[in-house]
């Protein structure tokens, strides 16, 4: 919000516009149809970049800015429409167009692994499934909505970076140049070290230890190489939005790099291997699996702590279908319990209808349907709210871990049915992704003063769209280019690293084939994962909410990537000590929005030009 | 007592972690499932990381009971503190008068000062409170924030009815948040 001075900038532009009380445009059909079309646009571009690249992108504030340049400056300024673009309607822009590039994630990462294998499905019952996963990942969050945003007060990173964004026409020029400082850093950094003029992790650790003359491979020396850090300003800025909140991470972090990993060498878990096959051993066989536990344990007993908060939650939800009904709707701020509930039950059905289609291969019996069913009900939630909890403090997704945990869970249920396993972990993982995204556009519309309901009916109403058209575009790009050489498929085996040669390597979805090869031989970690959540579960009993989410998170990661965040974290502690509050609201946020936005979009430019040169 | 409690904390979580990242029989031995893995571990230091385990939970419930000690020391001045900074708001919301053009100014100090300051006593009024209360008052407050973020919104849009409207909500809401904040 603009200061006094910078209010000034602002009351000029405000008072002409003033002229005209048009009425307040939120859900209009420009907002909608503009929504739709850049979410079906990033959806399929991001589908193909997660096939060569293999990460995600955030759509957001793609969406945020175009929707201001097309909504408010195509809209008002050229077809003079009166009032259009106001910030609450480039926020459902936004919104519905997350809501449909979400699922590119989801899939991208777990449905090629099926075509990988060789495995015969039927596409029809993947859609399904996957659809009524983003349906119930909608529903599941909403209640949630009140403990995460309004009494965790969780930041989700990108969805304040949204809000500045969408904000911007009023915060006045200090304001936005801080932005653009924050934009403008966070750029040339993401060029340089994606041009390899600087290098993505500083070896901050690795150059104590060579002074010391220490061993790389001996408890020390791996202890202070693995203590790097991430020149990503994205996780910068994250930590700088987030403060104080975000030390467990840094305890977590710590515990597991210079505890656990040199215990761990010195005994001799890791065998006798040095460099990459030991840090692959001890990040791998160690602390990934345990992280994995601790999300688990501390998402499950993070909800039996907030029981009362959840209560309070579905009490307002209930009333908000009687609520609906009063003439000034005031209370109407959310979508009614009854309406949730319909959907999670629909979605329910459409999972059990899939398990007793089988999805390819032998169906199972009615039993095991229902049990599958259930179980990843039951999972989609926990994963949802682990995904949700932790893009709130740090704006890192664990899908991945989760996905491999949906797979396994169903690969147990299903007696080794490898083609229902992953669907069902296909849909799991697009519900877990719309979780983390309905939770981070609900945190922008707070910001900027949204209606909940209508966020959540808008995602509601196109959570459809994405996961069919992110499958139609896996299966277009399997046996693409001359002879299927372009794609991933069998003809273009042999595909480099990287995709050189025009072709797709999808490596996530590779990782996860590969995995779940391991998984079928019964190789699973369950000591970990078990020991891991009953930390988790210990963890969270102390009185700093979400903590056995982010010591997990912080095992689950990269050393570089967690002090990346810290790094942030200690900025504003530090700012908010020298010089107050106010300077962390009115200087620190809006840079650290500039440096998350400044990363994102400048990798998302890069990733494009590289492609645009490399086909 | 927050010096054991956080170092009992420590040495607990840091001890089981530790145990729980052991894998099964050090060296190259491969175990065929899970259930398997967890047996040779249990076996192998189970023990310990029970102990380890309860030394944890013992910091982590040591460290809710200073905070919630240190609360109720501090409860009466937070209350009032409470009441009094919900006061202000309102009186802020009832002061704009009738021109919106200068409303921005008030709107967003509220939302860059009264409204962060107040959060910054969240965790010592749950712990003073209770979950169930302060979810309660924190609802109604929630969406007073909400309505001062529309108005703003709608002022820098040229919306001013639309910003009259939302405060109009926004004070029914903080008046809600002062009656359930004082029961």
């Amino acid at each position: 919000m603009a200061t006094s001075t910078d209010t000034i900038d602002a009351t000029s532009d405000r008072s002409i516009s003033m002229q005209q009380d048009a009425p307040y445009r939120e859900v209009t059909v420009a907002s909608v149809v503009l929504g739709i079309t850049l979410g079906c646009l990033m959806n399929a571009a991001f589908v193909y970049i997660g096939l060569k690249y293999g990460f995600g992108l955030a759509g957001s504030t793609v969406a945020a800015i175009l929707g201001f340049a097309l909504l408010r400056g195509v809209g008002r300024g050229v077809l003079k429409v009166p009032g259009a673009g106001s910030i609450v309607e480039n926020n459902i822009n936004q919104t519905i167009a997350s809501g449909v590039n979400t699922a590119s994630s989801g899939v991208v990462f777990t449905l090629p692994a099926l075509l990988l294998m060789g495995a015969d499905f039927n596409v029809w019952t993947v859609i399904l499934a996957t659809t009524a996963g983003s349906f119930m990942g909608i529903v599941i969050i909403i209640p949630l909505r009140k403990q995460m945003i309004e009494i965790e007060r969780l930041r989700f990173p990108t969805g304040v970076a949204v809000a500045n964004i969408l904000r911007s026409p009023g915060e006045g020029s200090a304001k936005a140049v801080r932005l653009a400082i924050g934009f403008a850093i966070g750029g040339v950094i993401t060029y340089a070290t994606k041009s390899h003029w600087l290098p993505e992790d500083l070896p901050v650790g690795g150059f104590i230890s060579d002074l010391l003359g220490l061993n790389a491979s001996g408890p020390a020396g791996f202890a202070l190489h693995a203590t790097q850090l991430g020149m990503t300003t994205a996780m910068i800025g994250a930590g700088m939005l987030v403060g104080r909140d975000g030390l467990p991470m840094v305890l977590g972090a710590g515990a597991a790099w210079w505890l656990v990993a040199p215990v761990g060498i010195s005994q001799g878990w890791a065998g006798q291997t040095t460099g990459g096959a030991q840090w692959g051993a001890v990040y791998g066989t160690m602390l990934r699996p345990v992280g994995i536990g601790i999300l688990i344990g501390g998402a499950l007993a993070s909800v039996v702590a907030s029981y009362p908060a959840i209560r309070g939650a579905l009490r307002s939800l209930a009333a908000a279908a009687a609520a609906a009904k009063s003439s000034d709707g005031e209370a109407a701020e959310e979508l009614s319990i009854r309406t949730l509930v319909s959907g999670l039950i629909a979605s329910f059905v459409v999972l059990f209808v899939v398990c007793m289609l089988g999805s390819g291969g032998q169906p199972p019996g009615i039993g095991t349907a229902t049990l599958v069913a259930f179980a990843g009900t039951l999972w989609l939630a926990l994963a949802g709210m682990i995904v949700a909890q932790a893009t709130g403090a740090t704006d890192i997704s664990p899908l991945s871990g989760l996905a491999l945990i949906a797979v396994t869970l169903m690969l147990a249920l299903t007696g080794g049915h490898v083609v229902l396993g992953v669907t069902i972990g296909v849909a799991v993982c697009v519900a877990t992704n719309q979780c983390a995204d309905m939770m981070a556009d609900l945190k922008t519309g707070h910001l900027v003063g949204s209606v909940p309901r209508r966020q959540q009916l808008t995602q509601f109403a196109v959570a459809w769209i994405g996961p069919a058209l992110s499958i139609g575009v896996v299966l277009l790009l399997w046996k693409a280019g001359p002879g299927g050489t372009g794609g991933f498929g069998p003809e273009s085996a042999g595909c480099a690293e990287g995709g050189a040669g025009g072709c797709l390597p999808a490596p996530q979805a590779a990782v996860l084939s590969n995995m779940v090869q391991t998984v079928l031989s019964g190789d699973v970690p369950l000591d970990k994962y078990a020991a891991g959540a009953a930390i988790g579960a210990a963890v969270t009993m102390m009185p700093s909410p979400g903590m056995g989410v982010l010591i997990g998170l912080a095992m689950y990661l990269p050393f570089s990537v967690t002090l990346a965040y810290g790094f942030g974290c200690v900025i504003n502690m530090l700012v908010s000590r020298i010089k107050g509050q106010q300077t962390v609201t009115g200087t620190l946020i809006p840079l650290a929005a500039g440096l998350i936005v400044g990363e994102a979009l400048i990798a998302l430019t890069l990733t494009l030009k590289d492609l645009a040169g490399g086909v | 007592m927050r010096n054991i409690a956080t170092i009992l904390f420590l040495l607990g979580c840091g001890a089981s972690m530790v145990l729980a990242a052991r894998v099964p029989v050090p060296g190259t031995v491969e175990l065929s499932s899970g259930p398997e893995r967890l047996a040779v571990w249990f076996d192998a230091v189970g023990p310990w990381f029970v102990l380890a385990f309860l030394v944890t939970c013992a910091g982590a419930l040591l460290s809710r009971r200073v905070q919630a000690e240190e609360a109720r020391a501090a409860g009466e001045g937070d209350a009032q503190s409470v009441q009094h900074a919900l006061a202000a708001m309102r009186t802020r919301l009832d002061e704009l008068g009738d021109d919106t053009e200068t409303w921005s100014h008030s709107l967003g100090e509220l939302l860059e000062e009264d409204i962060p300051r107040l959060l910054e006593q969240r965790e010592r009024l749950i712990a003073e409170r209770g979950l169930a209360w302060f979810a309660e008052v924190i609802g109604a407050f929630a969406r007073f924030e909400r309505n001062v973020a529309r108005a703003w919104s709608a002022l820098t849009d040229g919306s001013p009815a639309e910003a009259r409207a939302s405060v109009a909500r926004a004070r029914r809401a903080i008046t809600q948040a002062e009656s359930l904040a004082s029961s």
